[in-house]
């Protein structure tokens, strides 16, 4: 394929029919060498050959045997019965030549022999001596046996003539056979060689037809418009100021699914199927046009429905898809697709598509298989998100995020027994403090999250061994993925880290959300039990907020509840205060220690001790800090706890709260 | 020196024994060498049959007395117009009790000899002939018995394998 691109690029675009006559004049070439090798093997020489020296067998044991014989009745001319003998003979040498005289050629005709001419001698020899009667001359018994030998010896000559042509003829055959060989193998050679071209020429064809077809505004698959097709049309209509439109763009649901496990034919008959299921439902009135891939985008007049009756169309398509057969496989059509108006929601029919396309984005987000229109909020949305998913690689990369720390204090104590890590983002270009609620998803999403989980590690572990060694004894709190827990490794990598900084395990506390513990996954079980067995504490982050399941719970052995805030601020005070009672009986019950989040009030914090819980973390007590203000602010901590205790009316308003 | 291949295709049919028609005239051209030359023959010629020397014998005679059959000379170097006659090989094996054989091996003073199946004599009716034009078949003709595939009633036996099947000079029957 190499060379014929090549041979294409030295011929250029109209090298076609030129290679083709080249072809064509090659094959000529090859059939008339492949004719001219077979018709070189030329079998009946031989043949012939091998007739004549079977004849001359015969003949030569015929007349040997005869001058045997004539030798006998030399010796013993006078008996009777050698006349009998010599007659037979004679009659059977008659027959012989009889026989060779019928031959076109042979020694009976051969010029360059005198077998002929003393053959005759010899039969008129034997004729007379059996005429003269018996007992047989003596004198004409030699006479015939000299005749008889020199026969032999002419025959023997004559044979040996034979054979020696028959041999040259051998020879000449084989270097004959090998010519052919040469001509046949060359022969072959060339038409695989143009089989090779013209299969060349045929995919070039093919790919032709298809540039033509492109250029025409075709698909050369499904028939419909191309992109270049659709935007010739959307330019008429933009230019004539059609009616509104509604522009639709549809993706096909497991279409890389069916493509990966049944094959690009298969994939292929799904676009086919979409592409004429769609040209009916649409095509009458609309254009209907595929934009690459498995995504068809189709422009309709509005019609007085609107686009809630294209979503009903739709949506009653969907119920009872369309199906294709692929292999035997009964395949439904699925599709995802998002609607936008022209030119309600955009100017142009391009930009149209974009809108529709967005909206299709925000139907692929929340899980396919739906219809959106669209909607201004959709745009930017996806902008952004898109924004960060690109940022937050950057971010990884350049150093952009951070870590802040939130003190946990325990009020009856006065003590601050931990800090949880939260990650930060300082986008590098605009500036702007990127929440984490954007882009956590975000890194979820695209896959970058366990290098932002393994950086928060790394960062909190450095942090709090830099802790250590102000004198501080603080556990530091991490939030992980859900997906983190799927690694295998997550348990290893964890155990490193501490040991690299010089943590005991008890210095960390994981947070996980109960999101985890939905996770059907063995992986993410054994992950936690390793965690649990190594001695590292886990806490449940944000509890009450999920579906929490009490065998999950009993199963998991929090070290910790984080009860969420929203236990805070629900509800008339009395039923609040019985539901945290409940929890933190339950966590009793667990065996785990309760922690209330987000305490932001005096009220909130009086609510929370009040009920019995004394570990507490909230902008109250302190909004996330650097890591570098947390020994400061333990120390004051411990100030103002001391001087609550001793009833001194300082700051603390909180820790005097909870005296 | 001229090619082999020079030798026709009329020397490929002309096998050993037989040859073309077209030289029908050959053994004139030898007699001419002696005119005068008159034929020896045993008085009653015998066939060997059975396996090799077994020392049975028929005699021309006796096969003689089986219902005779009349060819024309054909393929071989027979004049046109020549008739043999003869009986029928299936029943000349009859007679000799070499019926219930897949075939028999006829061979000729000079050597020759040919292998014919058994289909060949229940499929066309082979003729052993012992006479032409009357007379009995001397050695010079090829006697005392030769073997004529009925060419004239079947085109397909003018074939290289039946002309090499055709024996002349007959003197044993073997199986």
């Amino acid at each position: 394929m190499r060379v014929l691109r090549r041979l294409r690029f030295v011929l250029g675009d109209r090298g076609g029919p030129l290679v083709g006559t080249l072809i064509l004049f090659a094959g000529v070439i090859a059939t008339l060498v492949a004719i001219w090798g077979a018709g070189s093997i030329k079998r009946g020489e031989i043949d012939l050959g091998q007739y004549m020296v079977r004849h001359l067998r015969y003949t030569y044991a015929e007349i040997v045997a005869l001058e045997g014989l004539l030798a006998t009745a030399a010796t013993t001319p006078g008996d009777p019965r050698a006349h009998a003998v010599v007659a037979d003979a004679a009659d059977r040498f008659y027959v012989r030549l009889d026989m060779l005289d019928s031959l076109s050629r042979g020694p009976m005709t051969d010029p360059g022999t005198v077998f002929a001419p003393l053959a005759r001698d010899l039969m008129a020899g034997l004729d007379a001596l059996v005429a003269a009667g018996a007992p047989l001359d003596a004198g004409r018994v030699a006479a015939t046996r000299d005749l008889a030998s020199a026969l032999v010896r002419e025959t023997n000559d004559y044979t040996r003539g034979i054979e020696t042509r028959i041999d040259e003829a051998l020879r000449r055959q084989i270097s004959e056979t090998n010519r052919a060989w040469v001509g046949v193998v060359g022969s072959v050679l060339m038409l695989l060689v143009l089989s090779i071209l013209s299969v060349g020429l045929f995919s070039r064809n093919r790919s032709i037809v298809s540039q033509l077809r492109t250029a025409s505004g075709r698909d050369s698959l499904t028939g419909t418009a191309n992109r270049r097709g659709f935007t010739e049309w959307a330019r008429r209509m933009e230019a004539q100021d059609a009616s509104p439109h509604a522009v639709l763009i549809l993706d096909l649901d497991r279409f890389k699914a069916v493509n990966d496990r049944l094959g690009h034919p298969a994939g292929d008959a799904m676009l086919e199927a979409a592409s004429s299921w769609l040209r009916r439902e649409f095509g009458e009135d609309g254009i209907v046009a595929r934009w690459g891939g498995d995504e068809f985008v189709v422009a309709v007049p509005l019609g007085r429905g609107g686009v809630a009756d294209l979503r009903a169309r739709l949506d009653a398509r969907r119920a009872r898809p369309v199906t294709v057969d692929v292999g035997g496989e009964i395949v439904p059509i699925a599709f995802s697709c998002g609607i936008a108006v022209w030119p309600a929601d955009a100017p142009t029919i391009e930009e149209a598509i974009t809108c529709a396309d967005a909206a299709l984005y925000a139907v692929k987000e929340s899980g396919r298989g739906a219809t959106m229109p669209f909607a201004p909020g959709l745009m930017t949305k996806r902008r952004r998100v898109e924004a960060l998913r690109d940022g937050l690689a950057r971010a990884l990369a350049e150093h952009e995020l951070f870590l802040e720390f939130q003190p946990q204090v325990d009020v009856l104590r006065g003590t601050v027994v931990a800090a949880e890590a939260l990650v930060r983002w300082r986008c590098g270009r605009t500036g702007r403090i990127v929440p984490p609620g954007e882009f956590i998803a975000i890194a979820e999403q695209s896959g970058q999250i366990a290098t932002l989980d393994r950086f928060v590690l790394e960062e909190a572990c450095r942090a709090a061994a830099r802790w250590r060694e102000a004198g501080l004894a603080l556990r530091v709190a991490v939030n992980f993925s859900p997906h983190g827990f799927r690694s295998a490794v997550l348990a290893r990598e964890v155990a490193e880290t501490l040991a690299r900084w010089g943590l005991a395990p008890e210095d960390l506390e994981i947070e996980i959300t109960e999101g985890v513990l939905l996770a059907e996954c063995e992986q993410v079980g054994a992950s936690l039990a390793a965690l649990s067995a190594m001695g590292v504490r886990l806490a449940l982050d944000d509890f009450g907020t999920g579906y929490s399941n009490i065998a999950y719970l009993v199963r998991l052995e929090p070290d910790l509840l984080k009860i969420d805030r929203s236990f805070l601020v629900e509800g008339d005070p009395d039923t609040r205060a019985s539901v945290l009672q409940g929890v933190l009986r339950l966590a009793e019950a667990l065996g785990a220690e309760t922690l209330v989040e987000g305490i932001e009030t005096p009220e909130q914090l009086r609510f929370a001790t009040g009920a019995g819980c004394s570990l507490v973390q909230g902008f109250h007590f302190a909004r996330p800090m650097a890591a570098e203000a947390i020994p400061g602010f333990c120390r004051d901590f411990a100030q103002r706890a001391r001087a609550a205790r001793t009833g001194a009316p300082a700051a603390g308003a909180a820790v005097a709260l909870a005296s | 020196m001229p090619r082999i291949p020079v030798l026709v295709a009329a020397t490929v049919a002309a096998v050993l024994q037989l040859a073309p028609a077209t030289a029908a005239d050959g053994a004139s051209r030898v007699a001419a060498s002696d005119g005068a030359r008159a034929e020896t023959r045993a008085e009653t010629p015998e066939i060997r049959i059975g396996p090799p020397a077994s020392g049975r014998t028929v005699s021309i005679a006796d096969i003689e007395r089986l219902p005779m059959h009349e060819v024309p000379g054909g393929l071989s170097m027979d004049r046109e117009g020549t008739h043999f006659r003869g009986p029928l090989l299936a029943d000349v094996l009859a007679l000799i009790g070499a019926d219930g054989e897949d075939a028999v091996t006829l061979r000729g003073a000079d050597g020759y000899g040919a292998r014919i199946p058994r289909e060949d004599w229940e499929r066309w009716p082979l003729v052993l002939a012992t006479r032409v034009d009357g007379a009995p078949l001397g050695v010079r003709a090829r006697g005392p018995a030769r073997l004529l595939y009925p060419v004239h009633l079947h085109p397909e036996l003018d074939d290289r394998i039946y002309i090499d099947r055709s024996v002349w000079l007959i003197a044993e029957i073997e199986w």
